[in-house]
């Protein structure tokens, strides 16, 4: 069985559930609104422990069952059960409330012990609630964005223009990041030991937010999949994306999400992304 | 500035470490920050190279240090709680919650002086919800009472009858002290309200163990005699067995609670957060060997 926990209008479990119904494939949605209604979960300490009621049929978890999970980490009053039940159920899950959580702070997934060692490069990062006192010392372009895993623009730092809300947060410390002016933005997708690289076009420093944005099939490299690979193995995890900028010859890691959104690049027709996601979990 | 500052220790000024650390220590030694100093007291000068590395520089008052050459840091603030940031104006609230934690995260992970290190999602070290808790412990064989959480209430009824059941807590399945107490609550009271999650645990009598590991070494105390740890108080398969569990959760410095009775012991909690309360003289004085960095 495939169970798909979050919320039924998120995209991407929208998307998941269309792919594996034209397969013929029928998803078990569990979300937070039917829970309790349609749906009921049980955890015991008796094997089998976890337990999923459908419709009034019992669902006894096991290794073959598989659970993609797009549970947001900051609800956790509102889905702690539904996460305990996906950190401690013997199914495959994509992925878990502590795997999600284990790249949540982006400072911590740059330095060279977590995600990737000291031979590949990252932009120099500075975190301060002292901006005034130390950016203008250093003679580079900045930008900003959050070190949590909460949504913020990442924006071009302008020491002349007005700055987002970044007043208004007193004394929280800002993560500011050397911008990199490269020639190549990728999104590159991990599904179990197989990655799949996306080239962003942007006249924005944060495509998200651009209409105009596109996204192009890209080959990829020994480099890529070598730094995918070094991911894989020292953070545990095979179903994740992560962000590289190459200016020359030279690759700049980003981040790390465990939450990846294969869908949002269903147009790029050369890469047939969300085929090979599909075919990953089944 | 202050003289060079060697300890650290992040808690609240009623955290029974923190009161050893002011009366046995000078203050021109350690330094003591409450979770207030840390959201709106500090200054914050880190910068990670293109290499990874890092260096957590933090100005408060008059003092200034660096987190990666200090020689002891002790962390005790287990979440930052949201009255810390009320003074943020309402819709950054919650994100400067989040960032002051990532960003924690980071710096009590990224300093080889910090005992407890931090890992995404629990700043004081690996402490999940209970029902996580007793699920790993039977996966390396020590006995758990029988649990079952459930949204189903039928199921919960039926569970709480074939047991000598008590319900740890309704809907929050983290130990709080409150849960730690795990208070039996009145059948009726809690099952009338049908809607929500329930945590239920058999209820197991018998006598009370504590095993404080610290750096890997047990210290145990019995209920009836607390006063003196001795490792001969449990048989050694079952203290491999603990901390073979405290291996798993990769703490430094931890207390497991198990219930002894005929048959055997059964593991009741983990916490990453021992001595709450200092109360014996054994107790007081390993702290004050961990606060030296001398455990």
């Amino acid at each position: 069985m495939i169970f798909l926990f979050g919320h039924r209008q998120e995209s991407v479990i929208k998307f998941v559930k269309k792919k594996l119904e034209q397969k013929q494939i029928k998803p078990v949605m569990v979300s937070q609104e039917i829970l309790g209604n349609k749906v009921k979960l049980i955890i015991r300490s008796k094997t089998p422990s976890h337990i999923i009621i459908h419709k009034g049929r019992k669902n006894y978890i096991s290794a073959k069952d598989i659970i993609i999970n797009r549970l947001s980490i900051y609800e956790p009053s509102l889905d702690t059960f539904l996460n305990i039940f996906i950190n401690s159920c013997p199914a495959r899950v994509y992925n878990s409330y502590d795997t999600n959580i284990f790249v949540s702070s982006k400072p911590l997934q740059l330095v060279k012990e977590r995600v990737l060692d000291e031979r590949w490069k990252r932009p120099k990062t500075l975190i301060t609630n002292q901006k005034n006192k130390i950016i203008g010392s250093y003679q580079k372009k900045w930008i900003f964005k959050s070190m949590g895993g909460q949504r913020s623009i990442v924006t071009k730092y302008l020491t002349n223009a007005p700055r987002c809300n970044l007043e208004n947060l007193k004394s929280c410390p800002v993560l500011f990041q050397e911008y990199i002016d490269a020639h190549t933005c990728l999104k590159v997708h991990n599904f179990g030991l197989k990655t799949y690289s996306i080239q962003i076009k942007s006249n924005n420093t944060d495509y998200r937010y651009e209409k105009t944005t596109s996204f192009y099939h890209h080959n990829g490299d020994c480099k890529i999949r070598t730094i995918a690979k070094e991911i894989r193995q020292k953070t545990g995890i095979d179903y994740f994306d992560f962000d590289l900028l190459k200016r020359g010859s030279k690759y700049f890691f980003l981040e790390v999400n465990a939450s990846p959104a294969p869908s949002d690049f269903k147009d790029v027709q050369k890469s047939k992304l969300t085929d090979k996601f599909i075919n990953f979990l089944l | 500035m202050k003289s060079k500052i060697t300890k650290v220790v992040l808690a609240s000024k009623e955290d029974s470490l923190a009161k050893e650390l002011t009366n046995y220590f000078d203050k021109s030694e350690y330094l003591l920050l409450t979770p207030e100093n840390v959201i709106n007291g500090i200054e914050i000068y880190d910068e990670i190279n293109q290499q990874g590395a890092a260096t957590c520089t933090w100005e408060f008052n008059d003092t200034r240090f660096c987190w990666q050459n200090l020689d002891f840091a002790l962390n005790r603030i287990r979440f930052l709680s949201k009255e810390l940031f009320d003074d943020f104006i309402d819709k950054d609230k919650d994100y400067a919650r989040s960032e002051f934690t990532a960003y924690l995260t980071f710096v009590l992970n990224s300093s080889a002086a910090v005992f407890n290190k931090a890992i995404p999602g629990h700043l004081c070290g690996y402490e999940p919800t209970c029902i996580e808790q007793f699920l790993t412990a039977s996966t390396i064989d020590i006995s758990i009472p029988k649990i079952c959480s459930t949204t189903v209430w039928e199921e919960a009824i039926s569970f709480a009858k074939q047991n000598n059941w008590k319900i740890i807590s309704k809907d929050n399945p983290y130990y709080t002290k409150k849960c730690r107490l795990l208070n039996t609550f009145e059948k009726n009271k809690i099952l009338n309200d049908s809607e929500g999650v329930y945590h239920l645990v058999e209820k197991i009598e018998g006598e009370p163990f504590f095993v404080t590991i610290i750096k890997g070494s047990p210290f145990i105390t019995r209920w009836q005699n607390l006063s003196s740890p001795k490792k001969s108080h449990m048989p050694s398969p079952i203290l491999n067995k603990i901390l073979r569990l405290n291996d798993k959760f990769n703490l430094n410095f931890s207390e497991i609670k198990m219930v002894k009775n005929k048959k055997g012991y059964f593991f009741q909690y983990i916490s990453a957060l021992p001595f709450l309360e200092l109360n014996i003289p054994w107790q007081k004085d390993i702290c004050i060997e961990l606060l030296k960095g001398t455990v």
